[in-house]
């Protein structure tokens, strides 16, 4: 009901007609030197914020009250502004002449926080503003990757370790905490945006603002550690005529390559099966309880040793294996060019006392999986309302966005042998004719074809007949409304409310159709064969529908004062005082119904509690026809106070001072109440506006300096003992329970993130060169971790706040206007350096070899950075063996048990960190007529990662193994030529780890990357003229072009290495303004 | 003016909505709990897999139901190996879930007694207020016990006052670290617990991770049985009996399956009073642990034990799968088979030799196959022995043995001369020192309590 009175309200206030005595003058902005038009001029009327812009023609028209004079403004970026006067009865048209003025080059640029918006001048802190143009250069379905490589400070982890519910795979100057969620918060039109950051258009986002010290974030408070992500939406503006914009493109991807990740042969697969047949390895797995699935060629040997078949007849048909690799067969079946289609109409406009933005967009997109799409429709409309001679504005807008999934791929672990088995790689899924082929899948084909006899459902398995028998689909559903009224009492004291209410839900349906394998085996599994051989059922045959909904809801209110005051001769004030309040509530749900008729909804039920015996294995006599469902409800509470002061004097020097604090319910009131307000500084000084500042040539020179504290929460933890209840159904007793996750601790509190930040901006050679560099430290104080107790206590190890980081690094940002004129040349460049360690970690590892080399975690380490790469020294291979070396105490040896338990930390080496030191881009634009071209180049120095090989004890289980296979050592002499251990004759894995973990695997991650190249053509004004459009523009865009240079050998890339590496897109695309 | 102070009305009202403590009182997750209701108490009592239920198992390597074979012994992990060759460090800074697992029960235990403590009952919930305070006692006295067998020198009356024990924590603050104390002392704590706990438990309960009053007496009688306490043993056990005596037809079971007992919590073995799983161990399961061919000689024929319990894998190995939780984890619980046993050794030692012979045959009867059984006649001064023979042959892999190993090397007449074979040597274990387990590293060096000498 709510949510329905507020579209109403805003439905009202859109279709509120203005209405004033009015006069429309004409007009036309041209430069005082070359009477050249200027595109794109604002023109105001003095002292009030109504305002225009000229067209491609350089023409406004303007409404102006009737009956007194009027003052206009006509302003552009490198010109100076002209003021004129307009008398009270004068209609005819009015021409601006500007003169260029260098010192005015730099457009003003807004910035917003998410609280208020400023302009960079009067800013301390250190922001990075995307701008439309520039988020617009990427042809993406999503928002946020396009701040990919061109964001100085941002990065996308590609390898390294993401947390889990991470929206973003992001990280702003480096890591700021050991547990905590580590992706930046994301504020989307001033409010905090928990949900899929994919459901936002980017073709409704005007512009993104990335805050990055503390003085820029620490109005976010107690989540603003990891830096903070502003998205603000586009808008309409006051007087303006109806624009109507369109934007549709059409990307295309590359396939995966299959073939990037080297395998070991076929024909050595196979010669290792054999030679594991001939060692009796099979038996065990031929006998097995659980009668798994043998491969072809292991069947084949079997039927030759039991003298179904002759020698050669078996010989020939391994030999025709030998020729095979499924993966052309999964390039061809399992995978196509992926296809995404983007179309997207907004409407923005506005009168004098309303503006108004609508807009629609859809996305189509089929993945490169066959079965995998993803489609979105957004909805856009919002708008602002003056009344009372502007003083009060009210500004309500409703968003939405609908999702839909499919997936219904086939991954590569479906087509498993068995549990834990890949698929051998000589498998058909086609026969000659394309038809699907059914493989060797969980069970022995002897056992089925027995199985079938005595009535049970097919349990054959073919992969491409699964395609279409089962329906996986996700929908979703978010819509926010946002509501605000402000009121300005006079020059100096405005007021603002806000309220947003948020709402997403979420559906997801698996049907496992009754043909389907999945129900099939399920069926078959808990089939009881009676001992008159008629057979009964638990599992009905029918689809097997699971059902899983989530719904989140949120609310936020936020009320705040502000001053602001100006003395003239560029001094000013800005005051900000508030409060907040916010709740976000999640609950999810799931269900699972078998026997489901999906034409009639119908379902069977069955006995989750009963003990079933095994039809495959009669010894396994415990099982239990899988049941879900369950219900989570997750409540996030928040109440938060807020202040922001800054003071400008004589255009000279800011000072801003800011503060917040938050309490939460997730840590309990008292902790919260103990907790120390965030808080931070700032000044800056322009250098060039000093009377003694004489540098002709550095026209702009601004430096500024911010220290403050941020914070960072994990929800995980409370200080109070607390317990979590599990269902029933994991007992085994039948019985709820509950697990103590989280002893008491009445010291919690919020981590904290203090930052220190000193920049300097600059403009010089008649602003050709422009940029900026930001120097850091910060120290992560409090930062929850991990301690150990000593076992009596009942707990081994205990999560507080008992760790501290370190961090420090450089931003450096250049932007070169190298060619001016008609062909024109710029390239912006930037450069980020970004080094953490770890200096206070409390748990000392008891199992280094086991923690650091093979765990894979996060092993905080104090002195080293959170995300360490070490590895065992290496000693070569031995000459007469070709077993790998390592030391032991200084020696040579190959005792793998001793050196895993005796090589402590300190004898390990330390390669490097697996994140990006250095990382960077740069961009160069070039642009003729209406023709642009911008190629970006990326880089990331300074890092390492672990180069994927063999591990024998896959390659002696006949699963196959790594492509380095081939260049093993197998005779002395090899060791001069490789580093690949010798084939074990029996499984060791100790061996195996040794070399996995040695440095000789280590290689650079240092790289330069073809990131993208955009193409795009503006229509001349002279064709636009005999079109009904005011600017058509063509594009096209090219994506993931490959690697330029690389430190590491071969043709791996280092930040792909377990999985293909993201494929080329090529996208087509049209924008027009009519 | 007026509009600036209405303005910071509303901003009040706002702070105001802020400060109510209700608001941040808020659950940020339903599934979870501050335990404060009787239900939140007895669900963690319930909380099974945490270990409420779980005892050390690490004993029945370094015992003598199994052995392993020689040449493999590098296939096992370092702490089995270490322990079935009685090494003398066995952990190598590893954790060890046999230590920790009974400890986690006792910080349950305490949580529930300290929150109870908080709690005033009213009529309708005194019951269960006194029923859960019970069972948090129990819990803990049985935890406190079963690290005794393991990681303290066995119970000896005149040395137990100056032998070092195993904390007794009464406190579920994890910044207070508790000394060893004596041996006496635990002893004494777990005795009292227990007696104090038994009035107020039902007599038999339905989910046998409960404790009830039978559960009670029949951990009483394993203690005092352990501490050679004859005729205390002796009493617990018939009052163990009084309330709950069925035992197991072994008729019933189908010896060719895999697993022939009634999977756990099935309601379906009668004999079980309280349930207990073993800390498991690969060794257990391995295809290469076979149990003792002279004690799986001693089996009949005609008795179901010699194929309910174990299974030929080959390599003339044969393995163990009688766990009475019907699955490869080991039983470590109370059941009427060992209360039987108890009782009957009790009386052989106190010369009642009638009824233990009538005991051995009470139980035996149910483990033979049908009409195959004929009733045991024993010389009276062979009844003890026959008891005990019979005490190894129905408890095998139960945890037990290690106990009554250290136990049995007090008397010359019943000591066992532990030994392992590897590479042709004779291993023993040098000293009495190395029938008692060292304390783990982890707890050393983060407690700092006083090490086991080895």
């Amino acid at each position: 009901m709510r949510t329905f009175i507020l579209i109403l309200i805003c439905v009202c206030w859109f279709f509120r007609p203005a209405s004033a005595q009015n006069r429309t003058i004409q007009g036309k902005v041209v430069s005082l030197s070359e009477k050249a038009p200027l595109v794109g001029a604002s023109v105001v009327i003095s002292h009030e914020s109504k305002g225009t812009v000229t067209d491609s023609a350089g023409l406004f028209s303007i409404t102006i009250p009737s009956g007194k004079p009027t003052v206009l403004v006509a302003s552009f970026i490198g010109y100076s502004k002209k003021q004129m006067s307009v008398p009270a009865d004068f209609l005819a048209a009015v021409t601006f002449e500007l003169e260029a003025d260098p010192n005015h080059l730099q457009e003003v640029v807004i910035l917003s926080d998410g609280f208020q918006q400023m302009t960079r001048e009067r800013s301390t802190g250190s922001f990075v503003q995307i701008d439309n143009k520039l988020l617009n250069r990427t042809v993406s379905p999503d928002i946020i990757s396009r701040l990919a490589d061109v964001t100085p400070g941002l990065i996308f982890n590609r390898a390294g370790v993401t947390k889990p519910g991470a929206q973003s795979a992001i990280s702003i100057r480096g890591i700021n905490t050991l547990f905590a969620r580590e992706d930046p918060l994301v504020v989307l039109d001033n409010f905090p945006f928990y949900g899929d950051l994919a459901s936002i258009n980017p073709n409704d986002v005007e512009s993104v603002t990335i805050l990055k010290d503390a003085a820029a974030a620490s109005i976010w408070g107690a989540r603003s550690g990891n830096g903070v992500i502003v998205i603000t939406s586009k808008q309409g503006r006051l007087n303006q005529k109806l624009n109507i914009s369109f934007n549709s493109n059409i990307t295309t991807g590359q396939r995966p390559d299959l073939f990037y990740l080297p395998k070991m042969s076929t024909s050595d697969y196979i010669d290792m099966e054999v030679s594991l047949f001939e060692k009796g390895y099979y038996q065990s797995q031929e006998n097995h309880d659980n009668k798994i699935a043998l491969t072809p060629v292991v069947e084949l040997l079997i039927a030759k040793r039991d003298g179904k078949l002759t020698d050669s007849q078996v010989l020939a048909q391994i030999d025709g294996y030998r020729q095979k690799d499924v993966r052309y067969d999964m390039n061809e079946y399992l995978y196509r060019k992926n296809l995404n289609q983007q179309y997207s109409l907004s409407l923005n406009g506005g009168t004098f006392s309303h503006r108004y933005f609508v807009s629609a967009g859809l996305d189509k997109g089929l993945a490169n999986q066959v079965g995998n799409s993803r489609d979105r429709f957004t909805l856009n409309v919002n708008h602002t309302y003056s009344a009372f001679r502007q003083k009060l504005l009210l500004t309500s807008g409703v968003y939405y966005t609908g999702t839909r999934e499919a997936r219904n791929s086939i991954e590569q672990t479906d087509l498993f042998t068995y549990t834990g088995k890949p698929l051998y790689p000589y498998a058909s899924l086609v026969d000659a004719n394309g038809n699907g082929l059914a493989i060797p899948h969980m069970y022995r084909d002897n056992f089925i074809d027995q199985a079938g006899q005595k009535g049970l459902l097919d349990w054959r398995y073919v992969p491409l007949d699964e395609i279409g028998l089962s329906d996986n689909k996700a929908s979703s559903m978010i819509l926010r409304l946002n509501n605000s009224l402000k009121y300005t009492f006079n020059h100096n004291l405005t007021g603002e409310v806000l309220y947003q209410y948020g709402s997403t839900k979420t559906d997801r349906s698996t049907r496992q159709g009754k043909d389907s394998w999945y129900v099939r085996d399920l069926v078959n599994r808990f089939t009881i064969l009676n001992t008159n051989g008629s057979l009964t059922r638990p599992v009905p045959v029918g689809d097997v529908l699971s059902l899983s909904d989530q719904s989140v809801s949120s609310h936020n209110l936020r009320a705040k004062v502000s001053y602001d005051k100006d003395w003239g001769r560029e001094s000013s004030l800005t005051a900000l005082v508030g409060a907040e309040v916010s709740q976000l509530r999640t609950s999810s749900h799931s269900s699972r119904f078998y026997g489901y008729d999906d034409e009639l909804g119908t379902s069977v039920v069955v006995d989750h509690l009963a003990n079933f015996k095994s039809f495959v294995n009669p010894a396994s006599t415990n099982n239990r026809i899988p049941y879900s469902g369950s219900i989570t409800e997750l409540t996030d509470r928040f109440v938060s106070y807020f202040a922001n002061v800054a003071y400008t004097h004589h255009g000279k020097y800011t000072a801003s001072v800011s503060a917040r604090r938050d309490q939460s319910n997730l840590f309990g009131v008292k902790t919260n109440q103990k907790g120390v307000p965030l808080y931070s500084a700032g000044l800056s000084w322009k250098v060039h506006h000093e009377d003694f500042y004489s540098l002709p040539w550095l026209p702009y020179l601004n430096l500024r300096g911010t220290f403050g504290y941020n914070g960072n929460i994990d929800k995980s933890i409370s200080a109070y003992t607390t317990a979590r209840y599990f269902a029933s159904n994991l007992s085994g007793t039948g019985l709820p329970y509950a697990s103590v996750i989280n002893p008491p601790n009445p010291q919690l509190r919020w981590e904290r993130t203090r930052m220190i930040n000193a920049g300097l901006d600059f403009k010089a050679f008649t602003n050709r060169l422009s940029g900026s560099i930001e120097f850091y430290t910060k120290k992560g104080l409090d930062l929850i971790s991990n301690s150990t107790f000593a076992p009596q206590t009942g707990i081994t190890s205990f999560r507080g706040n008992t760790a501290n980081t370190q961090g420090k690094g450089i931003d450096l940002v250049l932007h070169g206007v190298n060619l001016n004129g008609d062909f024109q040349w710029g390239t912006d460049y930037f450069l980020s350096w970004a080094s953490d360690k770890v200096t206070k970690y409390l748990v000392k590892p008891t199992d280094v070899a086991g923690e650091y080399l093979i765990g894979g975690g996060i092993i905080p380490t104090e002195g080293k950075p959170l995300y360490s790469v070490f590895s065992y020294d290496w000693a070569g291979l031995d000459a007469a063996t070709g077993n790998p070396q390592g030391y032991l105490n200084g020696e040579i040896s190959q005792n793998y048990t001793e050196i895993r338990s005796q090589t402590s930390l300190d004898q390990l080496v330390y390669n490097g960190t697996l994140r990006p030191k250095v990382f960077g881009s740069v961009r160069n634009t070039f642009s003729y007529k209406g023709i642009s071209l911008s190629v970006n180049l990326s880089y990331r120095i300074g890092y390492v990662f672990r180069r994927p090989s063999v591990t024998y004890n896959s390659i002696l289980n006949g699963e196959g193994g790594h492509g380095d296979f081939i260049k093993r050592w197998q005779n002395p002499g090899d060791e001069k030529s490789t580093h690949v251990p010798s084939l074990p004759a029996s499984p060791n894995y100790l061996r195996d780890q040794f070399y996995a973990s040695s440095k000789v695997l280590v290689e650079k991650g240092d790289h330069l990357r073809f990131q993208d190249v955009h193409l795009s053509y503006d229509l001349s004004a002279a064709v636009i003229r005999r079109l009904p459009f005011q600017s058509v523009q063509f594009y096209a865009y090219a994506a993931n072009l490959g690697i330029v240079w690389k430190k590491a050998s071969g043709d791996i890339d280092p930040d792909f290495t377990t999985e293909p590496f993201t494929p080329k897109t090529f996208s087509l695309g049209v924008k027009a303004n009519f | 003016m007026k509009i600036l102070i209405k303005l910071l009305a509303l901003s009040g009202l706002l702070f105001c909505l802020g400060c109510s403590e209700e608001f941040l009182d808020k659950k940020p997750d339903k599934a979870l709990v501050v335990p404060t209701t009787l239900d939140d108490l007895q669900a963690l009592l319930d909380a099974v897999p945490d270990g409420m239920n779980t005892a050390p198992g690490i004993q029945v390597i370094a015992a003598d139901d199994f052995y392993y074979s020689a040449a493999n012994l590098d296939a096992l992990s370092e702490i089995e190996r270490n322990s079935y060759l009685w090494e003398e460090n066995i952990y190598q800074g590893l954790s060890v879930s046999d230590w920790n697992e009974p400890w986690r029960c006792i910080f349950y235990s305490n949580i529930v007694l300290e929150t109870l403590a908080k709690i005033v009952p009213d009529a309708g919930s005194l019951q269960q207020w006194n029923t859960l305070r019970s069972s948090a006692l129990f819990f803990r006295a049985m935890a406190l016990y079963n690290l005794t067998q393991v990681f303290a020198a066995p119970y000896e009356k005149s040395l137990a006052g100056s032998l070092p024990g195993i904390p007794v924590r009464l406190t579920s603050e994890v910044n207070e670290i508790v000394g060893r104390g004596t041996l006496q002392q635990t002893y004494d704590q777990v005795i009292n617990d227990l007696i104090e706990a038994e009035p107020s438990l039902p007599g038999l309960v339905t989910y046998t991770n409960r404790p009830s009053q039978a559960a009670v007496r029949a951990l009483l009688a394993r203690i005092y049985l352990s501490m050679e306490e004859y005729e205390k043993a002796a009493q617990m056990a018939s009052g163990c009996l009084d309330l709950h005596n069925t035992l197991l037809d072994y008729n019933t079971l189908n010896p060719q399956a895999t697993r022939p007992f009634p999977v756990m919590f099935s309601g379906l073995n009668p004999e079980i009073i309280l349930h207990l799983s073993l800390v498991g161990r690969s060794f257990f399961n391995s295809t290469l642990t076979g149990v003792d061919s002279s004690l799986y000689r001693s089996f009949h024929t005609d008795d179901l034990r010699k194929t309910c319990f174990f299974r030929d894998r080959g390599n003339e190995v044969m393995g163990f799968k009688g766990s009475y939780l019907g699955s490869a984890t080991l039983f470590g619980g109370l059941a009427t088979d060992e209360i039987y046993l108890i009782h009957a050794e009790c009386n052989a030692r106190m010369g009642n030799y009638g009824v233990a012979v009538s005991d051995l045959n009470t139980l035996l009867a149910s483990r033979f196959k049908t009409g195959t059984f004929k009733p045991l006649v024993v010389n009276d001064g062979q009844v003890l022995e026959t008891v005990l023979l019979e005490r190894r042959k129905q408890l095998v892999a139960r945890g037990l043995r290690w106990s009554d190993i250290r136990r049995l090397n007090r008397d010359v007449r019943f000591a066992v001369d532990l030994e392992r074979n590897v590479d042709g040597k004779v291993i023993r274990p040098a000293n009495d020192n190395r029938f008692v387990f060292p304390i783990p590293d982890t707890e050393i060096n983060f407690s700092g309590i006083l090490q086991n000498p080895r």
